[in-house]
């Protein structure tokens, strides 16, 4: 683990009064798909918003502790370069109500790209990437939202690519979706991870053994504050952890 | 707390150029802007109530609200036939378009659902009724007026009388009852009317028992919703009402609204102090209204907020 | 059958008439109103009353072009005015005020709304017309055009901002979350995302806005002047012609119908036809867009 994309020390979140998060310290290493799971309510979420600082769109949030990518501290950042930096899918596909070619356009447009030919030519290689290239090059005039939920997933994941990021965070990018359509996104992380650094947010323990390289147990002590309990390359955490609540989790005595 | 102030730090690794100084200085500068749309309003607001609170509040006294107007050139005399006469008028349109306003909502609401309601020619009724309820919220209030003349006081010869101008004011106030009941009933959760009707009552004993009460906030809201357009309406009556300063004795007697008698003193008597007085009456008026229609949504939505 | 069940089928026959009462004041209203102006088409003729702009009632003259252009002039310049504050304000409120300063901005809009028309007619009368009369113009009153237009735009200032923010709202919060997530600054989100998501409601808000300001009645004749003329500019400069007098539809019907008999009333009521068309013109139009982009968003779904 010596190539860490993403690292944060002593890192504590509040809302008001009540700590969400607490003492967390992870080094995320690059280029590898990064498992974050626990039981509901522990702050993985939280946590995976904290690396592009969503968070900070949240009223009374106070953080402790720093957060670093690259070397360099987030909360010195401007949050609109790092956004960019970072990309984000969302739960729910969100993609927004313009045609397929607008939504993968708006990134680089918002950054004052204009020149026709060059987004063309990004809509395509991003459409490629996310493996949705061949299903929607004949109608890239249609709504986004006319597509299916696998390929609005897909669409938004090309969307975040299209701004070039490093870092893409998924908060439980498959949740709302069939298995057919689950599984292409599974393949569609692993491919990522080959040029991306990407920390992914799922309920699913099949899902993270199947998708990550490491993975990140979060677990919530009686103060119901989030913590990071146990950190480790997948193989390691499902088959010899090295916490009891992990392996408690892992093998679904609860959560 | 973390603030979202800008840096210079670019990314070393992202080889895109994109001028963030400017975009922030752009969004700061548009931000502004709404800021001062923002505070243009207010101060509309101030300037508007404030400047006919101070310079009516002189013309107000006990003499003006208590003796009635004299009529003559220069507007003589004081306001308290209007203000009686807009009372008459509040509770007798209301009189009318309450009953009428809420048993519409009742039906087009807790009926228009119904099983039974197969039949198309219910079901297009329904459709249609709908559609008038909203033509008629967007119906220009001259026009009510010029409907309320040819109907009330020409044809049927109400005259210019209370009864009239009424009469058409309730045909003003109706949507606005329909709409607002229409929203408080919606607002009722269904598990009351399945619990009530689980347990023997009929349509009937589940609507007046159990979910007319829960509505009645929303119902009592429109209803001083209504009072405050009779209170501020003028066009209407201007047609229908006559003019008359004194004070009616029946229905059939013609009379002033305070709005009117501003109306009046503005442009026919050029009596500006005196309608500036009968404006901050209107505007106390006004406020007061406001102030109870938001204590009742305040405590609507503090309940919701315990329910959840 | 019980007591009870023939009470609760009675109930519902009175429901059910209460709810077609709506239905026939529409009916009576258009009947009326349109039965009345018979005699005034017959008599004076369509073009006759349209497109001529003489109304000298004494002399049989009934043409109410210049009442069409005077509402359409003072309308337009309360859009020109009150739409850029409204939409703006509707911004502020809906995505830009803290908490605190919505609390108090709000119940301004709403009180704005509520002050009766003549009292800012009033306001008008007593502030803006004599200001503007102050301007060095040759033939300029104070009354016209640009007094009644601002305080048209003040009056439809709540009804655009109110309608506007709620459609502003309405927008999903995730649109704004993928924006910002793709570093997109907040106003860039809000120009290019929330706006158009919300354009057909904010449309709306602003035809619904022009149907308030065409019918707007007393508070136009407070301030407008009233004379039946062509509005036009009172010197070779074009800007002038909003220091013209003016009349408007609303205003022609309101000053005359106490005393008009005969083939004049019947022309009032004509006016009344003509400026009932237009408000449902714009109204259906407003309705349109509210529905077929609701039917192109569900059909997205």
């Amino acid at each position: 683990m010596n190539d860490s994309k993403l690292v944060t020390i002593n890192y504590s979140l509040y809302y008001g009064n009540f700590q969400a998060l607490k003492d967390i310290n992870i080094k995320i290493p690059e280029n590898k798909v990064t498992a974050l799971i626990g039981p509901s309510g522990c702050g993985k979420s939280t946590f995976l918003r904290s690396f592009n600082r969503m968070n900070d769109l949240i009223p009374g949030v106070r953080t402790e502790g720093s957060v670093l990518l690259d070397g360099e501290d987030l909360f010195k950042m401007d949050p609109v370069a790092l956004r960019q930096n970072v990309g984000m899918v969302f739960q729910k596909p969100n993609p927004f109500p313009k045609s397929i070619f607008d939504n993968i356009a708006y990134g680089p447009r918002v950054t004052g790209l204009k020149d026709r030919h060059k987004l063309e030519e990004i809509v395509e290689r991003s459409l490629r990437s996310a493996a949705l290239w061949d299903e929607v090059k004949d109608s890239l005039g249609k709504s986004g939202l006319e597509l299916s939920g696998g390929q609005q997933q897909r669409l938004c994941i090309a969307r975040a690519l299209a701004v070039e990021p490093t870092v893409i965070l998924m908060d439980e990018p498959a949740a709302s979706l069939d298995p057919i359509a689950t599984l292409r996104i599974e393949d569609l992380i692993h491919k990522l991870s080959e040029n991306y650094t990407i920390v992914i947010v799922t309920h699913n323990m099949q899902q993270a053994g199947r998708v990550s390289d490491y993975t990140a147990f979060f677990y919530t002590d009686e103060t119901r504050a989030g913590q990071l309990v146990e950190f480790d390359e997948t193989k390691t955490i499902f088959t010899n952890p090295s916490d009891q609540r992990t392996e408690d989790y892992i093998t679904g005595r609860f959560g | 707390m973390i603030g979202e102030r800008s840096s210079e730090i670019t990314l070393a690794h992202t080889a895109k150029t994109r001028n963030l100084k400017t975009e922030h200085r752009v969004q700061k500068f548009w931000f502004s802007l709404m800021w001062l749309f923002g505070l243009i309003t207010v101060l509309i607001l101030i300037l508007v109530i404030g400047y006919v609170l101070v310079q009516g509040g002189k013309a107000v006294n006990w003499e003006l609200l208590t003796t009635p107007p004299k009529g003559g050139l220069s507007g003589e005399g004081g306001i308290s036939t209007t203000i009686a006469t807009t009372f008459y008028l509040v509770g007798l349109t209301l009189l009318i378009a309450t009953p009428l306003g809420v048993s519409a909502a009742v039906y087009l609401i807790e009926y228009a659902g119904e099983q039974s309601l197969s039949s198309k020619f219910l079901r297009t009724m329904i459709n249609i009724a709908n559609f008038a309820v909203e033509t008629l919220a967007g119906i220009p209030s001259i026009i009510f007026g010029l409907f309320g003349y040819v109907l009330f006081v020409s044809t049927l010869k109400f005259g210019f009388s209370l009864l009239s101008a009424s009469l058409a004011g309730a045909c003003l106030v109706l949507p606005t009852i329909i709409r607002t009941t229409e929203e408080a009933l919606l607002a009722v959760p269904d598990d009351y009317r399945r619990g009530s009707l689980a347990l023997g009552a009929t349509k009937w004993q589940t609507l007046s028992r159990i979910v007319l009460p829960a509505a009645m906030p929303g119902i009592i809201t429109g209803i001083i919703l209504s009072v405050g357009r009779v209170i501020s309406e003028t066009a209407v009556f201007y047609v229908t009402l006559g003019g008359s300063y004194r004070l009616p004795t029946s229905i059939m007697d013609s009379g002033r609204t305070l709005a009117l008698h501003l109306y009046y003193l503005a442009m026919d008597t050029r009596a500006f102090d005196k309608a500036m007085g009968t404006g901050a009456v209107l505007v106390v008026m006004i406020f007061l209204i406001n102030l109870v229609i938001n204590l009742i949504s305040r405590k609507l939505t503090a309940g919701v907020r315990k329910v959840r | 059958m019980s007591g009870r069940m023939i009470v609760d089928k009675a109930v519902k026959v009175v429901l059910f008439a209460s709810a077609i009462i709506s239905i026939l004041i529409v009916l009576a209203i258009g009947f009326f109103i349109f039965r009345e102006s018979l005699d005034a088409w017959a008599k004076i003729g369509i073009s006759e009353m349209l497109f001529k702009s003489v109304w000298r009632p004494g002399q049989d003259q009934y043409g109410i072009l210049a009442m069409i252009v005077g509402s359409v002039s003072v309308t337009f310049g309360a859009i020109l005015m009150g739409v850029p504050l409204a939409l703006g304000c509707a911004i502020f409120l809906a995505e830009i005020a803290p908490a605190g300063v919505q609390s108090i901005v709000r119940p301004a809009v709403q009180l704005l709304a509520g002050i009766p028309s003549v009292v800012y007619g009033l306001f008008g009368l007593v502030i803006l017309v004599p200001m503007i009369r102050k301007l060095n113009v040759p033939g300029n009153s104070g009354f016209g055009l640009l007094a009644s237009s601002i305080v048209l735009a003040v009056m439809i200032l709540p009804t655009i901002a109110s309608i506007a923010e709620d459609a502003i709202r309405a927008v999903p919060e995730n649109y704004r979350q993928g924006s910002l997530a793709l570093g997109a600054t907040k106003w860039q989100t809000i120009t290019k995302v929330v706006l158009p998501a919300g354009k057909s409601g904010i449309i709306a808000a602003i035809i619904l806005g022009i149907g308030r300001a065409l019918g707007e009645t007393m508070a136009m004749i407070m301030v407008i002047g009233n004379s039946v003329i062509m509005p036009k500019p009172l010197t070779a400069n074009p800007l002038t012609f909003f220091l013209s007098q003016a009349r408007t539809l609303t205003g022609n019907i309101a000053v005359e119908i106490n005393y008009a008999t005969g083939l004049h009333a019947n022309a009032l009521f004509a006016t009344g036809v003509v400026l009932f068309a237009l408000i449902m013109i714009i109204n259906a139009s407003a309705r349109w867009i509210i529905t077929h982009d609701q039917r192109s968003s569900e059909k997205a779904r």
